[in-house]
């Protein structure tokens, strides 16, 4: 069954408004729309598609039970990708394995694409290997889910600007990293 | 023209093209489904038309939901003596020692409630169980821990509805609320709360910033102090008279376990190989059992004994298939429970001699307070969440069945009754 997508402020609304009171059609109307975006910044922490597809698994749960929380529908997309973001980071410290992305399947993904972006995508995989997963799911959420520092500092309880700082930090410790490869 | 690309929308573009996994086929309504289940007593209520038969309706799903359980869990008192022999036994700690006989007690743990808050779970041995929310708004954060004496649960939580949040203490049953301490715990981060074996002394950890949270349980207020910081289960430990903290030291280049004394704020570092993944104090307060693997990637995790001056470090089963991932000592101090991410506990004695070893699922461990029982968290199951009980005298695994919907990413809190 295809479901149409939620494109209006008051739809979302009542969709999310819906979902909280219990109506599990709306909840599963939430899925639809959402469950892509969490998989993706899923996958970019923890770098396999079983183990994302586990973190996605208990942020709908977590998202089930905490949806009355939500004050702004509005902001639902950004909550429940902030959840995932978070599930994720659990998964990987619980599974100790720091593997971002596999290598060969970057290689053979990247495969016919423009050389400089073959090696950037091969490089980043190994850069991002090296940080921890705070780190990775910040940069999932700017990158993955494209959250502003606004959006991500709401989620994560922080400031704007440390955010802001935050990022900005990383991405010139991996553009270094990515210049010295 | 176009305008070069800059490095950050080149990352952007990383992440869209190529950091992304494969799509597939969304089954909403089974997603939803599943996500619902652990929900299902709270939708009993929603059908309920007032409070009075909202009550009625929440007390009859949870007796019927935990009437099949407690069958299983009505074997929880059986006095079979252990069939295992260690060749020696640890000392036990002095408050162990100066301890009254010590029994099975109740079953703790935290149900969801199904519109955003959460019902404690008391479950006793005689098979009745009581459900009580708890003081505090929302969903508690962390794992919510009973002492081991059985006298006060700790968890984290926002007392008054607004942040920050707060390290609460209540009494077993979820009443008489203190908060030990007000702070910045991060809602993004998961926290954990261990308690000292003597019950005495509460810890707690902050992620951001990090640090960690010591709260004396008979004291008005707990304090910060800025060491460590640890997320998942085994990343902390008290010593079992509260005095000291171990700790994973990821600071170390080569790894290690940090231990702080927490009454002169000294520390140092046991200097241990590999890449240190759990810790867990021996009952005698003299050594500590840690999992390691050879490199942060490595899936050879095997688990290790050292005692607290970096000597006499032990392998208990060096070259394992698959991951050790997690480990608890008994409350007896004889005894240490490990289980294996390729599906199986194994049980060492004291000594490091493998006792015994279990097929079931690989989870958070707790061990029954008469050390004869160990429970196994089952994990990641979303629909199914639950326990395992493995009777170490006969080796039989029971499902625990009244245990759904527990935090999977906290063991259950086994309390105990200290005569």
């Amino acid at each position: 069954m295809t479901e149409v997508a939620i494109r209006d402020a008051a739809a979302i609304e009542s969709v999310v408004a819906r979902a909280a009171a219990g109506d599990e059609a709306a909840f599963a109307r939430l899925v639809t729309e959402h469950h892509p975006s969490m998989a993706r910044v899923a996958y970019a922490i923890t770098g396999d598609a079983e183990s994302a597809a586990d973190a996605v698994q208990i942020a709908w749960a977590t998202a089930w039970r905490r949806l009355r929380s939500l004050r702004d529908a509005g902001t639902v997309r950004a909550w429940l990708v902030a959840i995932a973001a978070n599930e994720a980071r659990q998964v990987v410290r619980r599974q100790r394995r720091r593997t971002i992305v596999d290598l060969s399947k970057v290689a053979e993904l990247a495969h016919g694409s423009d050389p400089g972006d073959r090696i950037l995508v091969a490089d980043l995989a190994r850069a991002l290997r090296s940080l921890d997963p705070d780190e990775r799911s910040l940069l999932a959420l700017r990158f993955a889910a494209g959250l502003d520092s606004t959006q991500i500092a709401e989620q994560l309880g922080l400031s704007a600007s440390g955010v802001r700082s935050r990022l900005s930090r990383l991405i010139e410790r991996l553009r270094l990293d990515l210049d010295h490869a | 023209m176009h305008e070069p690309l800059t490095f950050e929308s080149r990352l952007a573009d990383a992440y869209e093209r190529y950091l992304a996994p494969a799509p597939v086929t969304v089954d909403a309504r089974a997603i939803a489904a599943a996500a619902t289940a652990s929900a299902r007593r709270a939708s009993v209520r929603q059908f309920a038309r007032s409070p009075i038969l909202a009550r009625l309706a929440l007390a009859a799903a949870l007796l019927l939901g935990l009437a099949v359980g407690l069958v299983a869990f009505g074997g929880l008192l059986d006095n079979r003596q252990l069939q295992m022999q260690p060749t020696q036994t640890a000392t036990p700690s002095a408050s162990m020692a100066t301890a009254g006989p010590i029994t099975n007690g109740p079953l703790f743990m935290v149900v969801p409630a199904g519109d955003g808050t959460a019902q404690y779970m008391t479950v006793y041995p005689d098979r009745n169980g009581i459900a009580a929310s708890l003081p505090i708004a929302g969903w508690p954060e962390g794992c919510p821990t009973i002492s081991p004496d059985g006298r006060s649960l700790a968890f984290i939580g926002i007392a008054d509805g607004r942040n920050p949040r707060d390290l609460i203490v209540t009494a077993a049953d979820g009443t008489s609320p203190r908060t030990l301490w007000s702070g910045d715990f991060s809602s993004s981060s998961f926290h954990q709360v261990v308690w000292s074996a003597d019950s005495g002394t509460v810890a707690a950890t902050l992620a951001q910033p990090v640090g960690t949270v010591i709260g004396k349980r008979d004291a008005g207020r707990g304090e910060l102090v800025g060491i460590g910081g640890g997320e998942f289960p085994g990343s902390i430990a008290l010593s079992p008279d509260g005095r000291l903290l171990a700790m994973i030291d990821s600071g170390a280049p080569a790894g290690g376990i940090a231990v702080n004394n927490l009454e002169d704020n000294s520390g140092r570092t046991i200097a241990v190989a590999g890449n240190v993944r759990a810790i867990a104090w021996s009952p005698d307060g003299e050594s500590l059992a840690y999992i390691a693997a050879s490199g942060i990637e490595a899936n050879d995790a095997d688990v290790y004994i050292v005692r607290l001056d970096g000597s006499d470090v032990r392998s208990l089963d060096q070259g394992s298939p698959g991951n050790e991932t997690h480990l608890a000592w008994s409350p007896d101090g004889r005894l240490l429970a490990v289980t294996n991410d390729t599906g199986y506990v194994q049980i060492f004695d004291a000594t490091g001699a493998k006792a015994s070893r279990i097929n079931t699922t690989d989870g958070q461990l707790t061990w029954a307070p008469d050390s004869r029982s160990i429970l196994v968290a089952i994990r990641y199951l979303l629909s199914n969440r639950t326990a395992e009980r493995i009777d170490l005298a006969t080796g039989v695994v029971t499902q625990v069945a009244g245990a759904t919907g527990f935090y999977a990413q906290c063991p259950v809190s086994w309390g105990a009754v200290v005569k």
